[in-house]
């Protein structure tokens, strides 16, 4: 159930920055108006809310990746765990990645 | 816990009552049977229908959680009324209603044309581009191939699944949990060759695409047979399928 509830919050998140691209065509002085509205309290709140949502969201959905994908090693299925894993590897390194081009 | 001494002699049972030719709706009629710890709902069913009121239509057969025709809701959740223990519902009263998404022909009895129809637009049976002759010998089968689809073959069509799935109670056409698992089952055996046939109606609007991954039918579904996983697989061929149609040699991988 509160992973279904995550898409509300992840929605409302995509809003937010899509309007955020749309102060910074507008010019600096309403990106900066924009910057102030992300400052106050609420809004903090409310990303820390979404950061806690995209998180569960993101975790629940890697943990169902084994029901999606079955790979089979002769008789044994390689276990849950490990295709569990690979994925949150591959998604922490593909973070790191995505940061890394962004800071640089 | 419930220890022998405040164990309660009867347990009250809220059967949903519906007769097509002169109810307008269904309505509930209270029965208190014997309660015994080793009772199950359908035992209770039974009793009453024994005992209090010889009327009472329901459908069971095995009474083992194999024939997968008692499915009921007890308390709003679907389960084999075999399998459901009074003692799991105590104090009660256990309500008892038939299964949801369904119309009902009279009291805990559904239609099961729908389901019927469902399961056997996805060819739920070995198809081969040529039929090996008989005396050719039997299509050879590894235990690892066996493994691919076992699960999925371990259904019972008790429905269960679609009554606990929430988009099967509000889109009628979606094929459902237990068919497109059934078609996974032979679109995974190494035996058959026919997913090319399948693939039109389990790959549309309809089919897995409907599903948005709630997880109920995996959930209550007495076999394990985990619908909901063999609906996740069949969205990666399908999504796979899709890309792979766009190059020279597309769609070739059956």
């Amino acid at each position: 159930m509160l992973r279904e509830l995550s898409a509300v919050f992840m929605a409302v998140y995509v809003v937010l920055m899509v309007i955020m691209v749309s102060r910074i065509y507008e010019g600096q002085d309403a990106y900066e108006d924009y910057r102030d509205f992300l400052k106050s309290p609420f809004v903090i709140v409310f990303h820390l809310i979404a950061l806690a949502f995209a998180l569960l969201h993101s975790i629940t959905w890697f943990q169902a990746v084994p029901r999606a994908i079955r790979i089979r090693r002769g008789e044994e299925f390689v276990p849950p765990q490990a295709l569990i894993g690979t994925h949150i590897l591959a998604w922490f390194g593909i973070s790191v990645v995505i940061i890394g081009i962004f800071l640089i | 816990m419930t220890t022998a001494a405040t164990m309660p002699e009867t347990i009250m049972i809220d059967v949903a009552r519906y007769h097509p030719e002169h109810d307008e709706e269904p309505q509930y009629e209270r029965f208190e049977v014997p309660y015994r710890s080793d009772w199950v709902v359908l035992d209770a069913l039974n009793h009453i229908k024994d005992q209090d009121d010889g009327s009472l239509t329901y459908r069971w057969s095995c009474r083992m959680g194999v024939c997968g025709s008692c499915g009921m809701m007890v308390n709003g959740v679907p389960v084999l009324t075999c399998a459901a223990f009074l003692r799991d519902y105590l104090p009660g009263p256990v309500r008892v209603e038939p299964l949801a998404g369904f119309p009902v022909e009279r009291d805990l009895v559904v239609d099961l044309k729908d389901f019927i129809g469902k399961l056997s637009a996805v060819k739920p049976w070995i198809i081969r581009e040529e039929e090996t002759p008989l005396s050719e010998g039997e299509y050879k089968q590894s235990p690892g191939q066996l493994a691919d689809f076992k699960q999925f073959s371990m259904c019972i069509n008790c429905m269960l699944c679609y009554s606990a799935c929430p988009v099967y109670q509000h889109e009628e056409e979606f094929v459902g949990p237990a068919a497109l698992a059934l078609a996974q089952r032979y679109n995974a055996d190494s035996r058959d060759e026919g997913n090319a046939e399948r693939y039109p109606l389990i790959w549309s609007d309809d089919g897995i695409w409907d599903c948005t991954f709630v997880g109920e039918c995996s959930e209550v579904c007495p076999k394990h047979v985990d619908p909901a996983g063999a609906i996740q697989s069949a969205k990666l061929e399908s999504t796979v399928g899709w890309y792979t149609s766009f190059l020279p040699l597309g769609r070739k991988r059956d």
